[in-house]
């Protein structure tokens, strides 16, 4: 029987009605657009390619979909929808980096097109590089962290591992990061030692 | 101080003790202090990603193409699960109607006549008649022991088949005899064709045509043109027969006695008499080939004209 909705962690209300046991398109519809904009910048950080990252999102809702008379969900729809999101990614990058693609998409993350780089602050494009380099695990934990305020117990909750492993991750994800803002930070920390 | 510990003090997750310790260490000497504002502005700085626009109404519409097709009726398992019961309740139904029953005739002393349900016609003179009730793939079947005729109204793409014994009788044209005599099973065409066989070996019959299969020796006699169906068509066929044959030919269907000189016994004839009394026929053969008909005695003698 199908629970979508029900919530244990209480992370966020859905709009999702069970009606007679069956996922009517309006109630899906209404989940997709709750969720697609979220979840895409969420697949976005990870991906760092807007197209994949909606590509990503079709798949993770055409995923739900297709099971949507049998899925059990027994924590929140929110937390199973970014688990999905982030194993989608995460395949997505298995692929790409078997397709020997990888190198493709971290250039494509690296030089962002012109248009893209005119557009992004230098900030903007360090972190962005900074997110490549982060190994895709950590680069999960500390989006989650960063861009979906996420508490460490609710990360651990949503990609099933420990709070200590989302402690570890999120130490060396910051201590990755500041070597890319490195530049960004220096200028702080000069004014803060001369204060 | 590990690092982890420092940003997870940043991010507000540590416990009372853990805030002290770790602020206790910041105190503890400037190149710490540099530490922990280092990966503070890290965790501030990184913020600045602008959050991308996605046209979620466009998405949805990409997604609807995709993976909905029509309305949700087809994905409606109650629909799915009333289609399938229909469906079973149909084949259930199919399969009832398809399912044929098997019906016996028998005749024992009297003539039984039966019309099958494709309108052929069976008269059983003797034995038992098995046949099914419906068609039921492209052949229809029946199962003789006796004698019977066979008037079949041909189908097409339907074969009539007949079996007997070891042997079997496909109609290729309509009418015809099939007779069980102890190890011979004869078979005699009145109209058409049939092809009279065992699994190895065969023979093709036509109009008139009489074949015989000996179970013993497993061999087929075809014999010359019979009148087999006198009782039926109440025609007698003479081809080229001696008036001896004629004569025990009369005999046997008449229920007669008529006797053949010897100086007269081998002259042939040919010719059809239907529906004809045995004294217009004795007539006809007499004027034909000159004899003289002898009433005198119980026998009827047919001799040479003086």
């Amino acid at each position: 029987m199908p629970c979508l909705g029900s919530k244990k962690e209480g992370l966020m209300n859905s709009n999702l009605s069970v009606n007679n046991n069956f996922i009517e398109v309006k109630d899906f519809e209404a989940l997709f657009k709750e969720w697609f904009q979220t979840l895409t910048n969420y697949a976005y950080k990870l991906l760092l390619d807007q197209s994949s990252a909606e590509d990503a999102v079709q798949q993770v809702f055409a995923k739900v979909w297709e099971k949507r008379n049998q899925l059990e969900i027994d924590s929140s729809v929110k937390s199973y929808l970014f688990r999905a999101t982030y194993n989608t990614c995460m395949n997505e990058l298995k692929r790409n980096k078997k397709l020997n693609h990888y190198e493709e998409l971290a250039e494509k993350a690296s030089h962002f097109s012109a248009d893209e780089t005119a557009r992004s602050s230098d900030l903007e494009r360090s972190i962005k590089q900074g997110l490549n380099n982060l190994p895709e695990r950590c680069r999960a934990i500390f989006v989650l962290s960063r861009y979906e305020n996420l508490k460490y117990k609710e990360i651990a909750h949503l990609l099933d591992i420990s709070i200590k492993t989302v402690e570890n991750q999120m130490g060396k994800a910051l201590k990755l990061m500041r070597v890319h803002l490195k530049e960004f930070i220096t200028i702080v920390l000069t004014f803060t030692l001369f204060k | 101080m590990e690092e982890s510990k420092i940003v997870k003090y940043i991010l507000n997750e540590c416990s009372k003790e853990e805030s002290i310790q770790v602020q206790e260490w910041i105190e503890a000497s400037s190149s710490n202090r540099e530490l922990f504002q280092k990966l503070e502005r890290t965790w501030i700085k990184s913020a600045a990603i602008p959050k991308i626009e996605v046209d979620t109404d466009q998405a949805w519409n990409t997604f609807k193409k995709r993976n909905i097709r029509s309305r949700s009726i087809f994905f409606n398992p109650y629909w799915v699960a009333a289609a399938a019961v229909l469906v079973i309740a149909m084949l259930f139904f199919i399969r009832n109607q398809n399912e044929t029953n098997l019906l016996v005739l028998e005749a024992d002393n009297t003539v039984q006549n039966v019309k099958l349900f494709d309108s052929s016609q069976v008269k059983l003179m003797k034995g038992q008649l098995s046949y099914p009730d419906k068609l039921k793939g492209k052949e229809l079947r029946v199962r003789l022991e006796g004698t019977a005729f066979f008037e079949v109204q041909t189908q097409k793409n339907t074969k009539f088949i007949v079996e007997t014994k070891e042997c079997s009788i496909e109609v290729l044209g309509t009418q015809f005899k099939v007779e069980n005599l102890d190890s011979i099973i004869s078979v005699s065409v009145l109209e058409g064709k049939v092809a009279f066989s065992t699994g190895n070996d065969g023979i093709l019959l036509g109009i008139g045509e009489k074949a015989s299969y000996n179970l013993n020796s497993k061999l087929f006699y075809e014999e010359k043109v019979s009148n087999e169906f006198f009782d039926l068509d109440k025609t007698i066929r003479l081809d080229n027969l001696s008036l001896l044959q004629v004569a025990q030919l009369l005999n046997e269907q008449y229920n007669s006695n008529i006797q053949v000189e010897n100086d007269v016994k081998d002259l042939t004839i040919t010719s059809t008499f239907k529906n004809e009394s045995l004294e217009t026929i004795l007539t006809i053969l007499s004027s034909t080939l000159n004899l003289e008909i002898d009433k005198s005695t119980s026998q009827i003698i047919l001799k040479k004209k003086q």
